[in-house]
C-alpha cells in the first residue's frame, strides 16, 4: 500500500470506529496503531485480500460526488457526512458497491476487536492478554468509572 | 473460577509431547538444506479429520506412515484470542479464499497440523442414515459402504475422542436462550454433541482451543499415529502426485515458511504401497487436476457442493455473555428434513462486528453491547453445485459456486425461523442480515418482508465450512472419481479420503461423517497390504535410540 493509501484509509476507519462514541467503549479507530497492522497484513496477507482492502478503500475515497453531490474526496467531508457516504455504499442495489463498507469495516474490526484494552471496554472477562504481535508494545490503560465518558488515547508508541 | 469447573481435571496437553525433533520436521529444520527425500509404505497429503484418521488406523495396524501437511504445527500454548493472528497462522489464505457466483462466499478452512479441526467448533455428527440411503440408492454404494459398518466404526472414534453432549456447566447464556426458544416454540433440540475432554467454556474454538480441551487432530489422531511411529513434514506444499508404472508411488512437495511464504528445499517421499490425498474438497481436486489425474471422468473439481450458512443476531436486555460457554454448544434438528439445521455461535467480537449492520458511532454502541448480543447460525443443505479450477498465470485456484433458487428459500425459511426463535428467547431487537431488511427489527411483521424478496443470493451474508464432492465416491468410473474404497478408479495405489467423495452434501457438520468414510478407507486399505510387507512398527524411543538424530532427515546435499 502507498503511503497515502494508509494515510488515508486511517480516515475511512476513523470515520467506522470513532473515538468517543460510547462510555463504555470510548476508543477510536485512531487510537489503533493501524500503521503496524497494515505492515503486518502487507507481510502476511495474501494478495486478493489486500487488492480487495485497497480497491474498497478507493471506491469509498472517491464516490462522494455520485454519494452526495459532493465534488471532494472523502477525507474532505465532515464526519457526518463521511458517514453518509458509507451508507450510500451500504444501501446499493449493486452487490460489489454495498459490499465495499463491509470490507473495509471487516479489516478495521479484526485490527480494533482483537485488542485486549477493547476486549476488556467491551466486558469481555478473562481478557487474553497477549496482544497480537502487531500491537506488542501497547500499555493498557485501565478504564475506570472516571475515565468512562471521555476518549481515553491508547498509549503505544505508533499510536497517533 | 465460576460454573463450577473448578470440579474439573486440567486439561490434557501430554500428546503435545509427541511432536519432537523425530516426529515432525518443518521448514525450519531444512532451510538452507538439500531436498529431502523419505520413504514409507503410505504417504498421507494432509492432516485435517480424513488424513489423521488413515494415519492413526494405518499406524496403529503396523504400517508405515508419513503424513505431509502444509501448514504448521501451532501448539496449544500458542493459541491467541485474537482473530488476526489466528487467521495469519492457522487459515488458509486468511480467510479470504471465495467462492464466486452472484455472491461472494468465505471458503473457510484451516491449514495447520490438524486441518479445520483445530478452528471448528467440535461438533460431531454422524451421517444421517436417510443421506446414506440416498447415495445406496442413487450411486450404489449400500453394500460396499455398509451403514452397520459406519456405525461401528463411529461407535470407536466416539469413545477414543470423548465425544458427548455439551456439559451443562459450560453451556453460557447463548446456548442455553436457543434451548428456551425452541422449548418456547415445540422445536426438537438438544446439547450439541462435541469432541472435547474437560472444556472450560471458553468460547474460542474458532482461534484454537486454548485449553486444549478440543479433541482436534492435532491433539489426538495425529500425536496417536506419531507414537505409533508415524512422522509428519510440516510446512510442506504438496506439489504433484509421483506415478510410475501407472501406479502412483509417492509425493513431491516443496518446503514453504508459513509465515513469508519463503520456499525452501524439495520434499520427496515415496510409497511402497499408497498414496492417500486427504487434502479437503477444495484443495484434493487442484492436486489430482495438477497431476494428470481425472481425465477419465471429467470429474474431478466438478459437482463442488457447500453448506453454506448464515447467522441471526439478537440483542438481550439480560447479559448473555458471548465469551462464556461452548462456542456451538445448543442445536435444533428440528429442521434437518427440510435441509436447514439451526444452531448456537458465539462469534469472538473482530467477527460479530462484521454481522453488526451498522456504521460509525451506532457501530460502537453495538460493539458496547457485546455482552448483551446472541448469535445463532442458520446451516443449508444446498443442492447447487460449483467447481474448483487451478488458477491461471500464477493466480490462486478459482472457486465458482452459486446458490439455486431452492437453496436461497430454505435460507429465507431458516432465518425468519431464527428471528421467530430470538423473539421467543425475549430478545429486544434482532438483525436479521439480509439486504432489504430493514437492519434491526423488533417484530416479526417486519421479518415477513422476507418473504416478498426475490431468491437473489446476494442478498445473505454467506460463509462455507463445510465442502463436498470434488472427486466423487462411486462404482461407475464413468460417473465417478474413485471407487467405495476410495481407490482411484484410474490410478491404482492412489486413495482419495476426504469431503472430496462424498456424493451429495450432508446437512449436518461433516467431521465425523468424514472421519468415518477415511477410516474406511485406510482400513480397507491395510487390509490389502500384507503384514509381511510392512515396516515394523517402531515407538519414538525406540527410534531415538536406533538413529542419530541428523538420519531423521535424510537429504541430498544440493
Amino acid at each position: 500500500m502507498l503511503a497515502f493509501e494508509r494515510r488515508a484509509l486511517l480516515v475511512v476507519f476513523d470515520a467506522i470506529l470513532p473515538a468517543g462514541a460510547h462510555p463504555q467503549l470510548p476508543y477510536g479507530a485512531r487510537d489503533v496503531p493501524f500503521d503496524r497492522f497494515f505492515e503486518d497484513a502487507e507481510r502476511h496477507a495474501p494478495f486478493d485480500f489486500m487488492l480487495g482492502l485497497r480497491a474498497s478503500f478507493w471506491v469509498i475515497w472517491l464516490c462522494p460526488l455520485f454519494a452526495i453531490g459532493r465534488l471532494r474526496t472523502f477525507g474532505g467531508l465532515s464526519e457526518r457526512d463521511r458517514l453518509r457516504v458509507l451508507h450510500w455504499l451500504q444501501a446499493r442495489r449493486t452487490y460489489f458497491l454495498r459490499e465495499v463498507p463491509n470490507i473495509v469495516k471487516t479489516v478495521a474490526c479484526l485490527a480494533y476487536c482483537g485488542l485486549p484494552p477493547i476486549q476488556s471496554a467491551i466486558g469481555i472477562e478473562r481478557v487474553d492478554a497477549t496482544p497480537p504481535s502487531w500491537a506488542r508494545d501497547l500499555r493498557l490503560p485501565r478504564l475506570t468509572n472516571e475515565a468512562r465518558g471521555r476518549a481515553l488515547p491508547i498509549e503505544s508508541e505508533g499510536a497517533r | 473460577m465460576t460454573n463450577g469447573l473448578q470440579t474439573l481435571a486440567p486439561p490434557e496437553t501430554g500428546a503435545e509431547r509427541a511432536y519432537d525433533s523425530d516426529t515432525l520436521v518443518a521448514f525450519d529444520d531444512v532451510v538452507g538444506r538439500g531436498e529431502v527425500l523419505d520413504l514409507a509404505d503410505v504417504v498421507i497429503v494432509g492432516s485435517g479429520a480424513a488424513g489423521a484418521t488413515c494415519a492413526r488406523v494405518l499406524a496403529e495396524a503396523g504400517v508405515s506412515v508419513i503424513l505431509v501437511e502444509e501448514g504448521p504445527l501451532v501448539r496449544t500454548s500458542e493459541m491467541r484470542a485474537d482473530v488476526y493472528t489466528t487467521m495469519k497462522r492457522m487459515w488458509r489464505q486468511m480467510g479470504s479464499q471465495l467462492a464466486r457466483g452472484r455472491a461472494f462466499i468465505p471458503l473457510l478452512q484451516g491449514r495447520c497440523v490438524g486441518g479445520s479441526t483445530v478452528i471448528n467448533s467440535a461438533i460431531v455428527h454422524r451421517l444421517p442414515e436417510r443421506i446414506h440411503a440416498i447415495w445406496a440408492r442413487e450411486y450404489g454404494l449400500g453394500e460396499a459402504l455398509p451403514y452397520e459398518r459406519l456405525a461401528r466404526i463411529w461407535d470407536q472414534i466416539e469413545k477414543e475422542l470423548h465425544i458427548a453432549p455439551t456439559d451443562a456447566r459450560i453451556q453460557g447464556e447463548n446456548n442455553r436462550l436457543l434451548e428456551v426458544a425452541a422449548n418456547a416454540l415445540g422445536f426438537e433440540s438438544h446439547p450439541t454433541r462435541r469432541n472435547v475432554h474437560h472444556c472450560r467454556g471458553s468460547a474460542r474454538c474458532a482461534q484454537g482451543c486454548p485449553n486444549g480441551a478440543k479433541q482436534s487432530m492435532n491433539l489426538s489422531y495425529v500425536p496417536r499415529a506419531l507414537r505409533h511411529g508415524a512422522r509428519i513434514y510440516a510446512t510442506a506444499k504438496v506439489e504433484r502426485i509421483l506415478a510410475e508404472g501407472g501406479r502412483a508411488t509417492g509425493v513431491q512437495a516443496r518446503f514453504v515458511d508459513p509465515s513469508t511464504g519463503r520456499r525452501g528445499p524439495n520434499l520427496t517421499v515415496r510409497a511402497r504401497h499408497a498414496v492417500i490425498v486427504a487434502a479437503s474438497a477444495l484443495q484434493t481436486p487442484l492436486l489430482l487436476a495438477k497431476s494428470g489425474i481425472g481425465r477419465q471422468s471429467k470429474l474431478v473439481g466438478r459437482r463442488l457442493q457447500l453448506h453454506p450458512a448464515t447467522a441471526v443476531v439478537g440483542i438481550f436486555d439480560r447479559p448473555t455473555k458471548l465469551w462464556f460457554g461452548a462456542t456451538q454448544g445448543f442445536e435444533t434438528s428440528q429442521f434437518l428434513e427440510e435441509d436447514m439445521k439451526i444452531e448456537t455461535v458465539a462469534l469472538p467480537p473482530e467477527l460479530a462486528a462484521v454481522r453488526l449492520p451498522a456504521l460509525g458511532p451506532e457501530l460502537v454502541e453495538q460493539l458496547a453491547s457485546y455482552g448483551h448480543l446472541a448469535q445463532w447460525g442458520i446451516e443449508i443443505r444446498a443442492k447447487a453445485h460449483g467447481t474448483v479450477k487451478p488458477g491461471l498465470f500464477g493466480f490462486g485456484p478459482r472457486y465458482a459456486w452459486d446458490a439455486a433458487d431452492e437453496d436461497v428459500a430454505i435460507a429465507k425459511r431458516g432465518i425468519a425461523t431464527t428471528c421467530e426463535m430470538m423473539f421467543a428467547a425475549g430478545a429486544r431487537t434482532v438483525l436479521p442480515g439480509v439486504y432489504a431488511i430493514p437492519d434491526a427489527v423488533s417484530s416479526m411483521d417486519e421479518v415477513r418482508k422476507l418473504d416478498e424478496l426475490s431468491d437473489d443470493p446476494s442478498r445473505f451474508h454467506f460463509i462455507a465450512a463445510h465442502h463436498f464432492g470434488t472427486a466423487v465416491m462411486g462404482l461407475d468410473p464413468a460417473t465417478s472419481v474413485v471407487g467405495p474404497n476410495g481407490e482411484s478408479h484410474e490410478l491404482p495405489g492412489l486413495y482419495v479420503a476426504d469431503g472430496s467423495i462424498f456424493p451429495t452434501t450432508i446437512g449436518v457438520n461433516p467431521q465425523h461423517a468424514i472421519c468415518g468414510l477415511a477410516w474406511h478407507v485406510a482400513e480397507r486399505l491395510a487390509e490389502t497390504i500384507p503384514a509381511r510387507a510392512r515396516r515394523p512398527r517402531m515407538s519414538i524411543e525406540d527410534r531415538r535410540v536406533g538413529k542419530a538424530p541428523s538420519s531423521s532427515v535424510p537429504t541430498i546435499e544440493a
